[in-house]
């Protein structure tokens, strides 16, 4: 089924849409893993969604610096 | 409920230094101290010593190696005969270094100790086992699948806390003076709080993790547990190997402030008052620390992400090795956009370059270590705005911004006489963990924090 997303916001995973996912990462996981790994996935959208709502130009701090 | 007055600093069991000074005077010996390590956690057995394993010949023969040093005339080092356990990822040579996984039981023995079992081997100290963690270190409750429960010594019915809670039990309990163990996003800092013993995780990169099975490059620190400040300090001095410290101390007034916003929401009722009272006798300061939801947010997204790119391997092969609640975190983290890991990473670089400013501001701040008493085993969960949601992934909401921000944090008990412990998370700036401890050592001297003295048995 095609998805039309508004850009920007991100779609909520779905069961399907999970196996799809899994697959195409080339894992092979039964597939009562499946509510749970939704379950997981939501947890960090929402974590994402909280990370993506705040505006940092990407040039203003480097990804790749871990020391403190 | 009684407020943080003077209850006094546990003095039993003794302290690693004064176990040192016994064995280094001929009072005592390291065999006698190794023994009695041993034979108390085999009487308390694996759930409530926090040990998983017990290295009996091992340690004997060191501690009998470390007797005949001081039969010499010669000194062993400050820890000597100092018995000491790990956290089962520390690779101990000629065992398996588990990770709390059962993915890793066909994994081969480590050809040689981790390095900071090395550094305290060398100060004389004894390793005498290895102790109980979340699988890979991801969980907040030391409930584990494959190598059991590890419960809390003040209410064997509640969760010790984790990912390390083993090594705080195996502290709390008085089995040893000191644990190493690690701390990703809240590993020692939470379990310290919930069992009532100081646990110190150090800025990121301060002490040796080579040797340590990773789980999140980015967040992962080695650090010590104990129930004396000045063994936890001793540790630290010896596995920082001499290297010069980044900031001193500075002398005079320690300037305390109270982390609000995040770090005030979802505060238990238990923790509520004593936090309190705790901060008015401490003028009563508070500081917003801005962008912390963001911070639990980014770490969260590093772990997933880092997590399951190491563990990538094993989720191939069999993700059905892994314990449910690990598999499917570990699986949700494999399926994250780079980009989201990436803006996560870029995130955390901005926030310590703000960050170095909040101290021009308060030397020292603080937050409660964990929202509250330790959860029941049988129902761990806890509430957070409003909703009750699990504990094993929420437990380190104060705990998990300030790894990602890769400060210094210590942890002690307040003191009082509660039912449960209850623990303060101390933060400082990067590098300054000389004043976390000169810190700590005020406020244990105030009689506002207190070890409690072991449960009875």
């Amino acid at each position: 089924m095609a998805l039309t997303q508004e850009s920007g916001k991100a779609a909520r995973p779905t069961q399907d849409s999970v196996r799809t996912r899994m697959a195409e990462a080339g894992i092979s996981a039964p597939d009562d893993c499946t509510p749970g790994v939704l379950a997981n996935l939501i947890v960090l959208q929402d974590h994402v969604a909280t990370l993506r709502a705040f505006a940092l130009d990407p040039r203003s701090a480097s990804a790749m610096r871990f020391e403190a | 409920m009684t407020g943080p007055a003077a209850a006094p600093l546990s003095t039993a069991p003794i302290t690693a230094i004064a176990m040192a000074a016994r064995v280094r005077s001929g009072e005592t010996t390291a065999a006698e101290l190794c023994r009695r390590a041993l034979d108390h956690a085999e009487a308390l057995g694996s759930e409530r010593s926090g040990f998983t394993r017990l290295l009996r010949k091992r340690a004997l023969l060191r501690a009998a190696s470390v007797d005949k040093l001081v039969e010499a005339g010669l000194d062993p080092g400050p820890l000597a005969g100092v018995p000491f356990g790990v956290a089962d990822l520390f690779d101990v040579a000629g065992e398996i270094t588990t990770a709390g996984s059962r993915t890793r039981l066909n994994a081969a023995f480590a050809s040689r100790d981790a390095r900071a079992i090395v550094l305290l081997e060398a100060a004389g100290a004894v390793l005498v086992g290895t102790q109980n963690m979340d699988e890979l270190g991801y969980g907040f409750v030391t409930m584990n699948a494959h190598y059991g429960t590890t419960r809390n010594p003040h209410d064997p019915d509640r969760v010790a806390g984790g990912a390390a809670g083993g090594s705080a039990v195996a502290v709390a309990t008085g089995t040893v003076p000191i644990s190493l163990a690690f701390d990703t996003n809240g590993s020692l800092r939470v379990p310290a709080g919930l069992c009532g013993v100081i646990g110190l995780k150090p800025t990121y990169g301060d002490l040796p993790r080579e040797g340590v099975y990773p789980f999140v490059e980015s967040l992962d620190v080695v650090g010590a547990l104990g129930r004396d400040l000045d063994d936890v300090a001793l540790v630290r001095t010896i596995l920082r190997e001499g290297a010069p410290e980044r900031s001193q101390a500075p002398r005079g007034d320690i300037a305390f402030g109270r982390l609000m916003s995040w770090f005030d929401d979802n505060i238990s009722e238990e923790m509520r008052g004593p936090l309190d009272i705790f901060w008015n006798r401490l003028g009563r300061v508070g500081f917003e620390l801005p962008h912390s939801e963001i911070a639990r947010a980014a770490a969260s997204v590093v772990i997933a992400a880092e997590g399951a790119s190491l563990h990538r391997a094993a989720l191939e092969a069999d993700p059905m090795q892994f314990e449910p609640p690990v598999r499917d975190r570990l699986l949700a983290g494999l399926l994250l956009p780079s980009d989201d890991y990436l803006a996560a990473q870029r995130f955390r670089s901005w926030i310590q370059a703000r960050l170095r400013r909040q101290f021009e501001l308060a030397d020292v701040l603080f937050t409660p270590a964990a929202p509250g008493y330790a959860p029941p085993i049988a129902d761990p969960v806890m509430t957070f705005d409003g909703e009750s949601i699990p504990a094993r992934s929420h437990l380190g909401i104060y705990t998990q911004p300030i790894s990602l921000m890769g400060l210094p944090a210590l942890v002690l008990p307040l003191a009082g006489d509660f039912p449960m412990p209850l623990g303060i998370q101390l933060i400082s700036a990067a590098g300054n963990e000389p004043l976390l401890l000169r810190a700590a050592r005020q406020l244990i001297d105030k009689g506002l924090c207190a070890v409690p003295s072991p449960p009875a048995a």
